[in-house]
């Protein structure tokens, strides 16, 4: 099991009425470079909620990281008249 | 004469289902080989994907066609869930299980147990074939 979370995801939804869609390619990576300072800040609040609720803040990190890291290969594929749905996380 | 087709016709026999029924499953029966490509697993035999795929019509708007891949590693994952449960809520969570009469321990699912629930599904194929859609859910 991959701890890594995925790195790009790519979102491209086209309304038919509209003539040009959404096109996304979203650097996911970016998105968790950007995350890291708040979770770094918000560490220790973690760890007082996590003995607070008594769970095991270290096995939920894990388990945080493993459904992340298991999104890789997720395909969403949704057509139909009134508009085109596509994401695919890699 | 295959199991299934066996079935179609003891049902038939019983009068469970009717004639026409009958025909239109056995019809669906026959399309089944071309229609429904074996799930191929993984290079080490493992599946890798929960697939479903939607062929349907809207009366108001048309066809719509959907087709969701899942990783069964999310499934491992989303298990693993189940071991950072609090212990109080844990209890909660199989009272209520065991009141819908379903007598599991959530906190003893073990990665032996879950690997055999994921090998459970390479068997899973799910086909509602009516009118108004198409529907398969299998396992590559």
């Amino acid at each position: 099991m991959t701890f890594l979370p995925p790195m790009l995801a790519i979102v491209h939804v086209l309304p038919r009425r509209m003539h040009r869609g959404i096109r996304l390619w979203v650097p996911l990576f970016l998105v968790w470079l950007l995350l890291a300072p708040f979770v770094l800040v918000l560490l220790p609040v973690y760890f007082v909620v996590c003995a607070v609720v008594d769970i095991a803040p270290f096995r939920t990190l894990g388990t945080i990281f493993a459904v992340l890291g298991s999104l890789n290969g997720t395909h969403v594929e949704v057509d139909s008249p009134a508009a085109s749905v596509f994401i695919h996380v890699y | 004469m295959s199991e299934n087709r066996r079935q179609i016709l003891d049902m038939l026999g019983q009068g469970k289902i009717t004639a026409d029924e009958a025909e239109r499953l056995l019809a669906a029966l026959e399309k089944e080989p071309a229609a429904l490509p074996t799930a191929p697993a993984g290079p080490n035999g493992k599946i890798k994907y929960l697939r479903v795929l939607v062929d349907g019509k809207d009366e108001r708007e048309g066809p719509v066609k959907v087709n969701v891949r899942v990783p069964v590693m999310l499934l491992r994952a989303g298990v693993k869930l189940t071991s950072i449960i609090p212990p109080r809520a844990r209890t909660e969570v199989n009272d209520a299980l065991r009141k819908e009469g379903i007598d599991v321990d959530i906190g003893k699912l073990t990665p032996e147990s879950l690997e055999d629930i994921v090998e459970q599904l390479r068997e899973l194929q799910v086909d509602v074939d009516s009118e108004r859609a198409k529907v398969r859910v299998f396992c590559e």
